[in-house]
């Protein structure tokens, strides 16, 4: 949890030194796919390990191999987890599930599921990982398979966002 | 329709799709294909049509000499400059705009002032705007930064701004930018020198994100540590001033980095004498500031294996403990560069090899890297040799590196380039035991990181493309060149930009085209960097091939050395060069958010009439037959009705013994008749056709994304033989929504896939295939492998493992 002080709300525990100018992308990018054989909504989190591993450092303040390092993965893939959020437009959380993760070339991935209710006509997501570690991180969440593709685009400030769907 | 005109029977196999509508008043045709030349600048003397520079092209010339004394406990730069600047425009300059990018900080900056809280326009820390039941916050960052600015003033001190003459010289400051009138207006092909003090605190750049400043170490032996300082964007600098523009006078906001004028440098730096100082160009007096040790060294690393230490890690360490209150200068020149960049440090080791690269221009270059301990092995191990590998690659797609030196420089920045020096944050981590050690993931961004930034010597830094308003020209096309040299080092390292990573977002709806100024994109790593690499790759690879692509993006390189390109002089010169027209590949790829989706929607199978009664009534009677029987007679058939006919068999005629595919005489005597009719070339055509029997396909497809490409196929036959082909986009210039193909194979097909290989960037591969597949999702695909995974635990001995609290370690840079 973020620390308090006084009218202020300190969001990070540090902040990054050396930003990659020409080179680091922070970006991510997250695809929540209806799927119709399962019913469920199948999301993916990709992150850049060049991003990744020098978030860890910044957030947990030690340094971890995230190619190699399970517990380094696991951490990393919780504190994902934790920075995206589903609910209803009632603001009921939608539970999300944890499926997995995985290294796969330049990319760490973060796989989840969520049931969705039949009737719900939309949704509302929230994504802010790393935006307190980087002020410049920016997370798409891209919604496929409930009509035309819709996209979020999760900046610092960006809160929670609403999206509506067809129906699958 | 003549009855010389063969009709072709079909057998449907599928569905269809379609796309979207623009510019068109009537209808839904879209000109995919449109001329760019409606969009691009017309074409003069100074940029010519074939997208190289005209028979009058023009560029302005700046020298600088410059003295800098570094004070190192004030963290502060007192400088002096003389600018000579060489008008060789046709136009008479009544004044000249010049950057103060170190203003940029300053709280009357453009940058500063426009900043919005917990946006995306500044660079550095966060900052969080209240949403909802959550408060508004800051990061500590934000509250350090916010604290460096509070105690440390940001921005240039000018003084003493005179002519030649020593004259003061009107001029004023607007935020980060200045103008300086001119005694009198400075006609073309007339020069002018311009003299000037400034002086500017350092700025912390772990504070304020700066691309440059200094870093602390207060861990180092010596007590309150050691810094290392980098100096970048420090000394004002006369903005560009271009045939298509005139002054580039759009103020620094911190992300469009810069454009400047080519000229000649000769800076002298005063520093600690202690200190090492690795700038651009070439060091002039070596023997007054080098030890003879180092002097040799420097000497035998030119045709050494591997880099020699100029200063090793011993000598580093040692100069760590004490600090010298004795300064000295180095001197440098630089020629014919577009800006200088340095850096000093007690802190430096430094390694340099040489780099024999032959030809006429530079046969030796000096690749050379100063880092301090903390960079370490992996430093010592593969920085220079990557400065290396990137010229080695580069000088194939472009020229010869053409500097004698070319150096990697570790400090608080994480990537940035100059000409002949660059940034690389890349380091190992301490641990309590004293060693230091790297992760895998930190050697991939030490190698890639350097050859992105050396290969920025050569884009923007000698092909001077214009960053502050088209990143991508730098960015997407040296990312595009840095995937190359990734794969040349090691193609098991994931390196360059695939298509299929670019996938994603450029089927979502919130982008902006790659032609976008800078300071105004939304999303800059995917738009800047990552698409425009992808659409280039995919122009190498499946449009142009490597020659023709090769052939035109090293005439483009060498066109533009020593000069500034502009977008049109890119795309143009791409075309002219390979004789390949780009239009619709640039149009859709960098002027719209179109993505590639090309559905395959049907398959029809065809066959030709060969006109012969005998043989063609036989196949549509094998036709009929081959078509399932009615469920009703089947039923009829199993309940055991008996038909009239097989109660009746005493009564039959003529059609009981022949049925409607017989073939008669009359239309046996028309085919022959029909033959004798035929042209001899006609009958030849038609004999030849019914001999080789071949299979007839129409392939139906949609291009749902709107991006227009080319189609790539590969056929599966039933005998399992696989066969590619290929289909120029150009298929969709007057159909630019749906088109059909006719393919002609020996034998029979059993499936059609549209681009295999993931090669085009196309969004969904699920209506890739026909017939259609089932493709597990991302997450099956995972869950698939993962329940292999999980039964590798050994859960048994795991689970009989204490809980312990954290270990809190002592965390050191």
């Amino acid at each position: 949890m973020p620390k308090i002080l006084a009218v202020i709300c300190i969001v990070a525990a540090t902040l990054t030194s050396g930003n990659a100018d020409s080179h680091e992308q922070k970006t991510s990018i997250t695809v929540i796919i209806a799927n119709k054989n399962t019913g469920f909504l199948e999301i993916s989190h990709r992150f850049n390990i060049h991003d990744s591993e020098h978030a860890l450092t910044e957030l947990f303040g030690t340094s971890g191999d995230i190619i190699k390092d399970v517990s380094t993965q696991s951490r990393f893939s919780q504190y994902i987890q934790e920075h995206f959020a589903l609910r209803t437009t009632e603001q009921v959380p939608i539970a999300t599930h944890n499926i997995g993760h995985e290294v796969e070339g330049k990319f760490f991935w973060v796989y989840q599921e969520a049931a969705l209710a039949p009737s719900a006509s939309a949704i509302e997501v929230f994504a802010d990982a790393l935006q307190s570690v980087w002020k410049r991180q920016t997370n798409l969440v891209n919604i496929e398979g409930l009509g035309p593709i819709q996209s979020l685009r999760f900046t610092l400030n960006s809160g929670w966002q609403t999206v509506l769907l067809k129906p699958i | 329709m003549s009855s010389k005109v063969f009709a072709l029977t079909f057998a449907l196999l599928s569905t269809i799709a379609q796309a979207d509508a623009v510019l068109q008043t009537k209808g839904d045709f879209v000109d995919k294909f449109r001329q760019l030349e409606e969009v691009l600048p017309t074409p003069n003397s100074y940029r010519t049509a074939s997208g190289e520079p005209g028979h009058d092209y023009w560029q302005q010339e700046v020298d600088y000499k410059i003295t800098a004394v570094l004070d190192e406990a004030n963290r502060r730069l007192s400088a002096r400059q003389e600018i000579s600047y060489s008008n060789n425009s046709p136009e008479t300059l009544k004044y000249l705009w010049l950057q103060l990018e170190q203003n940029r900080f300053k709280s009357d900056s453009m940058a500063e002032m426009s900043g919005d809280f917990a946006g995306i326009g500044r660079r550095g820390p966060g900052t969080k705007s209240n949403d909802g039941d959550a408060p508004a916050g800051i990061s500590f960052g934000e509250l350090r930064r916010q604290q460096y600015y509070a105690d440390n003033q940001p921005g240039y001190l000018i003084s003493d701004v005179t002519d030649s003459n020593n004259a003061p010289l009107p001029h004023i400051i607007l935020g980060a930018q200045m103008r300086i009138d001119l005694p009198k207006p400075l006609k073309s092909g007339q020069s002018t020198q311009i003299n000037m003090n400034f002086q500017f605190n350092i700025l912390e750049e772990d504070a304020v994100s700066a691309r440059a400043g200094y870093e602390h170490f207060p861990d180092d032996a010596r007590e309150g540590g050691n810094d290392i300082f980098l100096l970048a964007q420090w000394f004002p600098r006369v903005s560009a001033y271009s045939d298509y523009e005139a002054w580039h006078n759009k103020e620094f906001l911190g992300r469009g980095e810069f454009t400047l004028e080519f000229g000649n440098y000769d800076v002298s730096l005063t520093v600690p004498d202690d200190h090492i100082v690795a700038a651009t160009g070439v060091l002039q007096n070596p023997k007054k500031v080098l030890t003879k040790q180092q002097r040799e060294r420097l000497v035998a690393a030119e045709k050494a294996p591997r880099p020699v230490y100029i200063v090793t890690a011993e000598e580093a360490l040692e100069k760590e403990k004490t600090a010298s209150t004795v300064s000295q200068t180095w001197r440098f020149k630089a020629n014919n560069v577009r800006d200088f960049a340095w850096s000093s440090s007690r802190k430096f080791m430094w390694d340099a090899k040489g780099h024999q690269q032959g030809g006429d221009e530079q046969p030796l270059v000096m690749a050379m890297s100063f880092f301090p301990k903390e960079g370490g092995d992996l430093w010592a191990k593969y920085s220079t040799e990557s400065v290396i590998h990137t010229m080695d690659v580069y000088s194939r797609y472009s020229f010869d590196y053409p500097y004698p030196v070319a150096q990697s420089v570790n400090g608080p920045v994480g990537g940035m380039e100059y000409p002949m020096i660059t940034f690389n944050g890349p380091r190992t981590t301490w641990h309590e035991d004293g060693s230091r050690t790297y992760t895998q993931a930190e050697k991939r961004f030490l190698i890639g990181v350097v050859i992105h930034e050396i290969g920025h010597i050569y884009f923007p830094m000698i092909v001077n493309s214009d960053e502050r308003q088209w990143t991508w020209m730098d960015e997407g096309l040296n990312s595009f060149l840095d995937g190359v040299a990734g794969r040349e080092w090691d193609p098991t390292m994931p390196w360059g930009v695939e298509p299929r990573d670019i996938t994603d977002y450029m089927k979502s709806t919130v982008q902006v085209p790659i032609m976008t100024q800078s300071d105004s994109v939304l999303r800059l790593g995917p738009n800047a960097y990552t698409k425009p690499a992808a659409a280039l790759n995919i122009l190498r690879e499946v449009v142009m091939g490597r020659e023709l692509f090769d052939f035109a993006f090293k005439e483009y390189a060498q066109r533009w050395k020593y000069k500034r390109p502009t977008p049109s002089d890119f795309f143009r010169t791409m075309e002219e060069a390979s004789g390949v027209d780009l239009d619709w590949f640039w149009h859709g790829w960098f002027y719209t958010t179109d993505h590639v989706d090309i559905s395959l929607d049907k398959v029809s199978e065809l066959r030709l009439d060969t006109k012969d009664p005998d043989i063609d009534y036989a196949r549509r009677r094998d036709e009929e037959n081959d078509k399932p029987s009615s469920l009703f007679v089947e039923r009829n058939k199993a309940g055991g009705t008996e038909l009239w006919v097989d109660k009746n068999a005493d009564v039959s005629d003529f059609y009981d013994q022949n049925d409607r595919f017989t073939v008669t005489n009359k239309e046996r005597n028309k085919y022959q008749q029909m033959l004798v009719d035929l042209e001899p070339w006609e009958r030849t055509a038609l004999e030849r056709a019914v001999r080789e029997d071949k299979h007839y396909y129409v392939l139906e497809f949609s291009n749902l994304g709107g991006l227009v490409m080319p189609i790539l196929l590969q056929l599966t036959y039933e005998n399992g033989e696989i066969e590619d082909r290929y289909i120029p986009a150009e298929i969709w210039r007057r159909a630019p929504h749906k088109v059909k193909k006719l393919i002609v194979t020996d034998n029979k097909l059993s499936s059609v896939t549209v681009d295999p290989g993931w090669e085009t960037a196309d969004v969904n591969v699920h209506n890739n295939h026909y017939p259609r597949k089932i493709i597990p999702s991302r997450i099956d695909a995972y869950k698939a492998k993962k329940s292999k995974d999980l039964v590798r635990r050994d859960i048994m001995h795991d689970m009989t493992t204490e809980l312990e609290d954290p270990k809190i370690k002592p965390n050191k840079k």
